[in-house]
């Protein structure tokens, strides 16, 4: 029963969307706070998590660390969630005010036991695994996860489980309710957790996000080398298939042994293909400029993020002197003078790269939408920057400034603090690797869990290099499912550069350029231009000369007919 | 860098092409047009003006004799017309030839020049020539030609009834088309040069280049600008840039037909065409660097052409030739693909049409043979045009840089007239 009513609110949705992406009624008045306990005093990884799991309800988000809490800070707040990332004696005032708290708290993690006005129960300290999961009353829907740890909370009728956690067949509670107050068991909402989480916290948030999925493809690393038959292919399984689809695009290429660069003017078939795709349903993703550092190759290097030392860019990558600790100096206030500097190389570099980017592919005639960073690393100062030129961000988010690897996406769209107003379209479901036979099969599967959390995203990215065939399966598993493609020309999308603004609304794309510092700041896109025009007047010429041989040949017939009947008509007369 | 100057060549190319296209559109539309013309004006009464046809001759004893007796058929009132022969310092029979037509007919007059006076020259011939004429018109004839019996009468209906026309500009054939391969290029040639471009620039811009034969013009404008340029090689694009430049225009009227003897040796063709392509050299310079002083900036159009002709085409044609060899041997990446290809046959077929069509305005001249001619002709004569503007550039560059005195030189006739069958009589 409960599936054809999935199925008939989907229809619904199809009928009466407004957009994929449905903005929360009223999202600004859900003041939230989040109180939070980590070690060094700053919102860390474990806050930017949860910051892009309450994002998706609410903009109105305060952190503050449970050391500085003052009981002020509730004021007008709707929701406070605690998240205790450790084990510690959290303080009296700060439980105090809890205690008569009125609005909805949630607590996350450790240290539930000392809120004893809010639950009856206990959350045993001791950790206990599991690899299953799923939401109360769908245990036939449960999914299989890799191994997790949950606080065991015995469970008692005072309790309403929202969602569980199974491990060695044994059912534990993983988020639960009690008296309007919330306890998430788990020592973390990284997913696949923070997927039923993400569901649960629209009980908690009572929200009316109706049932309905958007999903995204999109095709990966498209640079100037890429096979253009092969990108065709795929691009066309899409098309064929009404997929409204996404294009990472890299402009410019670079070679790991030679250092060579190649631009699209330099592969005009593989950028026809592009413009080809773009007007038939596809959008471009800006994926970098070069999708490099250093000498590395493009599609294959980090962009935005400095592998080697672990660090953001802040440094030519030639420049082999180390990034300095703050040991290193004498003063506080050095360091901090220091690191200005390296943000300001940052800001910089980045900017440099995203100006270059967006405007060498505008003048390709491919506009960019979004953006999503190569390997999705990219420092919270470069996501700020980024801000400053996107509206949209795709993939998955980098959580922490001192590791790349650190990242998570949240299982459907949000705008987290840390991305300054940009819209996060996150990657769920990964991308088939092109050595797992079974690839498609799992990424249907991760889908299906996906498909758990009720405004879910279902999305996934695609190599074209690997050609139509496998990009099909997945289509063809996800065919009859309920998903609702985005389309970012629908999304109203704003991209803004020095030289370039473009904004997407109801499928049109809008580009205001400036023609003339676009062409000329730029020796690749001068030079495409020259070239295109050379094209074009060349080609006009071939016609006008053709139509004028034809021209020719005819007046000499009239002509030479004239001459004979002339010649006739003097013998005669 | 191979592909910026191989774009420039062949943008030079085809902006030369285009203008050809675009001439011979008019050119065919005045094959047409000037027959009614022409009709037109025969129709109405007509006073004729009085004429001196000037034929200027330096060792001409071959030829001069046929010349006087086409003089001679002219149709035209015997009180309106002297033809005066200038003996210009010959060597040879030619003086006692006039002489004794002279001696006959009233309407052949002999003028002997002697130094200081003589060998100056076309210009200085007819120079001397003027001073002696009366007439209010004057017509040109070189000592070679053979005008059709209405030739002058044409010319003298032309000046007539245009009152803007500084000059009328008639037809010239060629007698020894069929005489050799030579004759036929240059037949073809000619024929082509004068339906592409006079007709054309006539039908288009009211302008039209002075032949140096078959022509009239107002004895008026001649006084005024002093007879022909003595210094000038070609003297007759120098006269019709000094026309053009007193506000008239130059009318290519084709009814008026004359005809003539062409080279029928490489070599004596190679001096006659070093001597024009140096004249509009000179031409060139002599005006470019003042065409600020000219008033009516109508010249421009021709200027432009012959910049074209002499340094813009030339250029491009000479780049993508050396581009051509060096992609030969080094690999330069030329990003131009099949386009450079489809333009190379259509400059090959738009040749082969517009000279074609322009063949067929004359009788008897569009035939298998000749279009076979064409066809080499691309391949062969054509190109020679490339060595001549080196040549020729080279000969005047020294002549600039070691201020050498200018020397005419009087094309070569040959023996045997060719008494042509094709003859019009229209």
């Amino acid at each position: 029963m409960k599936k054809y009513l999935i199925v008939l609110c989907a229809l619904l949705m199809v009928f009466a969307s407004t957009g994929p992406v449905s903005a929360e009624p009223a999202a600004e008045d859900k003041k939230t706070l989040v109180v939070y306990s980590s070690v060094n005093h700053q919102v860390d990884e474990d806050e930017r998590k949860l910051d892009m799991l309450l994002s998706h309800f609410t903009k109105n988000i305060d952190f503050v660390h449970v050391s500085e809490f003052q009981p002020d800070d509730t004021k007008d707040t709707t929701h406070i969630f605690y998240y205790g990332s450790r084990n510690e004696q959290l303080p009296d005032s700060f439980l105090a005010s809890m205690d008569s708290y009125e609005g909805t708290l949630t607590v996350i993690g450790h240290n539930q036991n000392q809120f004893k006005d809010h639950f009856s129960f206990e959350a045993s300290p001791k950790l206990s695994n599991f690899n299953f999961m799923y939401l109360d009353g769908e245990k036939e829907e449960k999914i299989k996860i890799p191994l997790q740890s949950v606080f065991t909370v015995p469970v008692n009728e005072e309790i309403e489980v929202l969602a569980w956690a199974e491990g060695g067949k044994k059912a534990k509670p993983l988020v639960m309710e009690e008296n309007g107050a919330y306890y998430a068991a788990s020592p973390d909402v990284i997913s696949p957790v923070s997927t039923l989480f993400g569901d649960v916290l629209h009980d908690i948030y009572q929200s009316s996000h109706e049932e309905s999925h958007p999903g995204y493809i999109r095709l990966e690393d498209i640079h100037p080398l890429v096979d253009p038959e092969k990108l065709k292919e795929t691009g066309e399984v899409l098309i064929e298939n009404d997929i409204p689809f996404m294009m990472a695009v890299i402009p410019v290429y670079t070679d790991p042994e030679t250092g060579r660069r190649s631009h699209f003017s330099d592969y005009p078939e593989t950028l026809e293909v592009i413009q080809y795709l773009q007007e038939n349903g596809g959008s471009v993703v800006l994926h970098g400029y070069t999708h490099q550092y250093r000498a590395s190759e493009t599609g294959e290097g980090f962009e935005f993020w400095d592998v080697e030392n672990n660090t953001p860019i802040y440094k030519e990558g030639r420049d082999p002197s180390p990034i300095k600790r703050p040991d290193d100096f004498h003063t506080r206030d050095a360091y901090e003078d220091y690191m200005a500097e390296l943000k300001d190389f940052e800001r910089d570099y980045t900017e440099t790269k995203l100006n270059k980017g967006i405007q060498e592919l505008t003048g390709f005639g491919l506009y960019p939408l979004a953006f999503e960073a190569p390997h999705y690393t990219m420092s919270q100062h470069g996501y700020e920057i980024a801000s400053e030129f996107f509206s949209t961000y795709v993939g998955q988010m980098q959580l922490s400034d001192e590791n790349w690897q650190v990242m998570d996406s949240a299982p459907y769209s949000t705008s987290p603090s840390f991305t300054h107003g940009m819209t996060v379209l996150p990657e769920t479901l990964g991308y088939v690797e092109p050595d797992n036979k079974q690839a498609a099969d799992e990424i249907i599967q991760k889908a299906e869990q996906q498909m758990m959390v009720r405004d879910g995203m279902v999305s996934f990215f695609y190599h074209p290099y690997l050609g139509a065939e496998r990009l099909s399966e997945v289509i063809d598993g996800l065919k009859d499912r309920p998903i609702e493609w985005i389309d970012l020309k629908e999304e109203n999308t704003k991209v803004q550069s020095d030289e370039v603004t473009i904004t997407a609304a109801d499928g049109n794309v809008n580009v205001n350029k400036n023609t003339f510092q676009l062409f000329t700041e730029s020796k690749t896109l001068f030079h495409y231009f020259v070239q295109n025009t050379a094209d074009k007047v060349t080609w006009t010429m071939v016609g006008v000369s053709s139509l004028s041989v034809m021209l020719f040949c005819f007046y000499t017939f009239v002509s030479y007919r004239r001459l004979t009947q002339n010649e006739r008509s003097d013998q005669v007369g | 860098m191979a592909d910026i100057l191989l774009y420039i060549s062949l943008f030079l190319i085809w902006a030369m092409l285009f203008y050809h296209m675009f001439l011979m559109q008019g050119g065919y539309r005045h094959s047409i047009e000037y027959r009614r013309t022409k009709d037109r004006w025969e129709k109405k009464p007509f006073h004729y003006p009085s004429v001196s046809v000037l034929i200027p001759a330096h060792n001409e004893e071959m030829v001069i004799e046929e010349t006087m007796k086409a003089m001679l058929n002219l149709n035209y009132p015997e009180d309106k017309i002297e033809v005066i022969v200038v003996n210009d310092n010959s060597s040879d029979a030619t003086g006692e030839i006039v002489d004794a037509y002279a001696k006959q007919h009233p309407r052949i007059k002999a003028l002997h020049t002697k130094p200081p006076h003589a060998g100056k020259g076309k210009s200085g011939a007819l120079n001397q020539g003027l001073k002696k004429s009366t007439g209010e018109v004057i017509v040109v004839y070189d000592a070679d030609n053979t005008p059709e019996p209405d030739a002058v009468r044409y010319l003298a209906l032309g000046i007539e009834n245009d009152a803007k026309a500084g000059a009328v500009v008639g037809k010239f054939r060629v007698t020894n088309g069929n005489k050799n391969l030579l004759t036929r290029l240059i037949n073809i040639e000619t024929i082509t040069f004068q339906w592409l471009a006079q007709a054309g620039r006539w039908f288009w811009f009211k302008m039209a280049t002075i032949p140096g034969t078959n022509f009239a013009i107002r004895r008026s404008i001649l006084e005024k600008l002093g007879g022909w340029d003595e210094k000038a090689l070609s003297e007759d694009t120098e006269l019709s840039f000094r026309v053009y430049n007193l506000g008239y225009h130059i009318r290519f009227f084709p009814a008026a037909i004359t005809w003539e003897q062409e080279p029928e040796v490489l070599k004596v063709w190679w001096k006659q065409r070093t001597r024009w392509a140096r004249g509009n050299e000179y031409v060139i310079f002599k005006y470019l660097f003042s065409l600020h002083k000219l008033e009516k900036k109508k010249i421009v159009i021709d200027l432009v052409y012959f910049l074209f002709t002499y340094l813009l085409f030339f250029g491009g044609v000479m780049i993508s030739h050396s581009i051509f060899i060096m992609n030969l041997f080094w690999d330069l990446n030329l990003s131009m693909g099949m386009v450079s290809y489809v333009l190379l046959v259509l400059g090959f077929l738009l040749f082969v049409t517009e000279v074609t069509l322009s063949l067929s305005f004359e009788r008897g001249q569009l035939t298998w043979k000749n279009f076979a001619v064409v066809l080499f002709m691309y391949f062969t004569y054509s190109q020679l045009w490339i060595i001549l503007v080196v040549y020729a550039s080279f000969l005047e560059a020294k002549r600039i840089l070691f201020k050498q005195e200018v020397k005419w030189y009087k094309t070569q006739r040959f023996q045997g007239k060719q008494t042509n069958e094709n003859r019009s009589a229209s």
